[in-house]
């Protein structure tokens, strides 16, 4: 992750425009992974980003304002699907209606919304505890340390729940290799 | 370094922050031991598995979009903090389609397209006349408008009574710091001052809640007069509605097509609302200063567009006096916020059918026990309407449906009140909330 903001969040517009530059790709990027859809996923970035710049004063002296603000989005995302549940389980039709009908979906968003389920699949398989710890290591690119931070946790606990989850998925992804040579 | 050690210590090769004498170092161990290197490599291509052969980029509107959310964005100081509007808890009011709030919530969303690719001559106009909306912004200090909706005096601002005549509807806002806007017609006031949102039902209801909060529905879009066009667009895409624009002479012309939004198995909700209804919204802008000039909305039934929206008057910049952006509540009355509405949580009302909840609400009513009554209507009830209510019979109560947007269901009832004079018609009634508790909404 790109090092020159990590000391200080944004007080002018100058600032929140750098910022914006250098983390929008990574934000955006971590909460389509969450969401499956961009639209949504840029409006979680987009109001995260406006909600902290607005309260920036509080956040003057935050120490690490970069892992701040993934917690933020990585909580909105989970937020909004947590709600997305509840109204799909209350109304089916009506989500299909207003959230997710992108009929004329272009190619390019077929690939992307491929890859998110894709991706979930597996992760869906290994505790959540594990695979948030995959999911920012491996798709967010972060390093141990950026997680534990953002997590809150100490940097062994982070490590040995990505070896937990490598060593889990490893056995079941070599399971579902064999039933597919039986087959 | 031996087996163990490296086993310890692999997670470390797939870190950034490993030190590189610790990572030549294990990676001299997997060149001589076979084992280590198998383990290794099976961990490299499990990562290989779940990583995403794609990288999504935030797209190049995302940034000017934030900056001009920023700008357009009330005020930069403290009341509204930008906040974009969420899915709301459910508003216990007098009226049956609430849930289009939800519908709202996804369209208004600020979307502004400044460096489009896309160079068709619709987006490239688009694009222009957006870039003028927001220079206009910076002018703009109030907006007053005039409107006609077939609809009732004291239902929602967005239900459309297609039967019904024209209802005069006024619309005032002050863009100035903090954005003060009210919203009227002669039984009904929403305001916002600044500070909260204020739902006044006249002589009935008073309601208070957040500055964002849903009370005048789709109509909502008139309020960020300069974002109408992105809104709908938005609105059409994820809707699948579809919009043109045409110019002509100093005008510009946006024509959205929508169709009925929701569940018609039952139809009772269809042309209930704007949304819920097979709809044409035609907005003519000024080509200069891109300014709405006025709004025509058509809902199609039977094959007939029938007017249901119509600007008569739009001005702007007139003086707007701040006496105007409050309520006077008659006295006894008191603001109720929507946060207090909370439905009982006695344990003899969960899981229970909506059919029953609607039972308990009338049965209530019949006995005048409004103890009962309260389980499942949270708002006060004041003394007219327990006296029109109370002691009434009831006739019969119906098999529960969905319609429409409603995230709850209607259930049918007959009763007979105490003047004699029988009513016949549908109890709105949701449970959308975190205990699935019914809560009566309106349709009485």
């Amino acid at each position: 992750m790109n090092e020159t903001f990590q000391n200080k969040f944004p007080q002018s517009i100058k600032e929140l425009e750098n910022f914006i530059d250098c983390y929008q790709n990574k934000l955006v990027h971590h909460a389509f992974f969450r969401l499956g859809n961009k639209e949504e996923a840029e409006d979680i970035v987009q109001e995260v980003i406006i909600k902290m710049f607005n309260d920036r004063n509080k956040y003057k002296d935050l120490a690490n304002p970069s892992s701040y603000i993934f917690r933020m989005v990585s909580n909105s995302c989970i937020d909004r699907l947590r709600m997305k549940k509840n109204i799909e389980y209350k109304n089916e039709i009506f989500l299909k209606n207003i959230l997710n009908n992108y009929v004329d979906d272009s190619s390019a968003k077929i690939i992307e919304k491929e890859e998110f389920k894709r991706v979930n699949a597996i992760l869906s398989r290994i505790p959540d505890e594990q695979a948030e710890v995959i999911r920012q290591r491996v798709i967010d690119e972060m390093s141990f340390t950026e997680i534990a931070d953002i997590l809150q946790l100490p940097a062994t606990t982070v490590k040995s729940r990505f070896k937990y989850g490598i060593t889990k998925l490893k056995s079941i992804i070599q399971k579902s290799k064999e039933v597919q040579n039986e087959l | 370094m031996n087996c163990n050690i490296f086993k310890e210590n692999m997670v470390n090769l797939f870190d950034e922050d490993i030190s590189s004498e610790e990572k030549d170092e294990m990676l001299q161990h997997i060149e001589k031991c076979s084992y280590c290197r198998h383990e290794y490599e099976e961990m490299k291509s499990v990562m290989s598995e779940i990583k995403p052969q794609i990288k999504i980029k935030a797209s190049r509107e995302l940034k000017s979009k934030i900056m001009e959310q920023l700008k357009t964005s009330v005020n930069m100081d403290t009341q509204e903090k930008g906040k974009i509007i969420k899915f709301r808890m459910p508003v216990w009011a007098k009226a049956a389609a609430i849930a289009a709030v939800i519908v709202i919530a996804v369209i208004i969303a600020p979307f502004i397209k400044l460096n489009s690719s896309d160079t068709s001559g619709e987006v490239y106009a688009a694009n222009a006349l957006f870039d003028k909306s927001i220079a206009a912004m910076s002018n703009l200090k109030t907006i007053y408008l005039n409107l006609n909706i077939r609809t009732l005096v004291r239902d929602n601002f967005d239900l459309i009574e297609m039967d019904s005549d024209f209802v005069k509807n006024e619309i005032r806002e002050n863009f100035s710091s903090p954005r003060k806007w009210k919203m009227e017609k002669q039984g009904l006031t929403v305001l916002m001052d600044g500070k909260n949102q204020y739902k006044y039902i006249k002589d009935d209801i008073a309601l208070k809640a957040d500055t964002n909060y849903g009370f005048v529905e789709w109509l909502q879009i008139l309020l960020k007069p300069t974002l109408i066009m992105e809104n709908e667009k938005k609105f059409s895409k994820e809707n699948n509605a579809k919009y043109t624009i045409d110019e002509t002479g100093d005008k510009v012309v946006l024509t959205v097509k929508a169709k009925a939004l929701g569940n018609f198995k039952n139809d009772y909700m269809l042309n209930k609302t704007i949304l819920e209804s097979n709809n044409t919204r035609i907005y003519t802008f000024d080509k200069e200063t891109n300014l709405l000039l006025s709004l025509q909305v058509y809902i199609e039934k039977n094959n007939k567009d029938v007017l249901v929206l119509d600007t008569k008057e739009i001005k702007y910049n007139i003086n707007i006096p701040d006496e105007t952006f409050s309520i006077k509540l008659p006295e006894g009355m008191s603001w109720t916020d929507v946060k207090t509405l909370e439905p009982s949580k006695s344990d003899n009302m969960k899981k229970i059918a909506s059919e029953d909840a609607a039972k308990i609400f009338f049965e209530g009513l019949e006995n005048n026990d409004w103890d009962k009554v309260k389980n499942v209507y949270s708002l006060p009830l004041n003394n007219e309407t327990k006296a029109y209510y109370g002691g009434l019979k009831i006739i019969s109560i119906g098999k529960a449906f969905k319609s429409g947007l409603y995230p709850g269901e209607f259930v049918p009832y007959e009763i007979k009140l105490k003047s004699g004079e029988t009513a016949k018609a549908n109890l709105a009634i949701r449970n959308d909330n975190k205990e699935k508790l019914w809560q009566v909404d309106g349709g009485f």
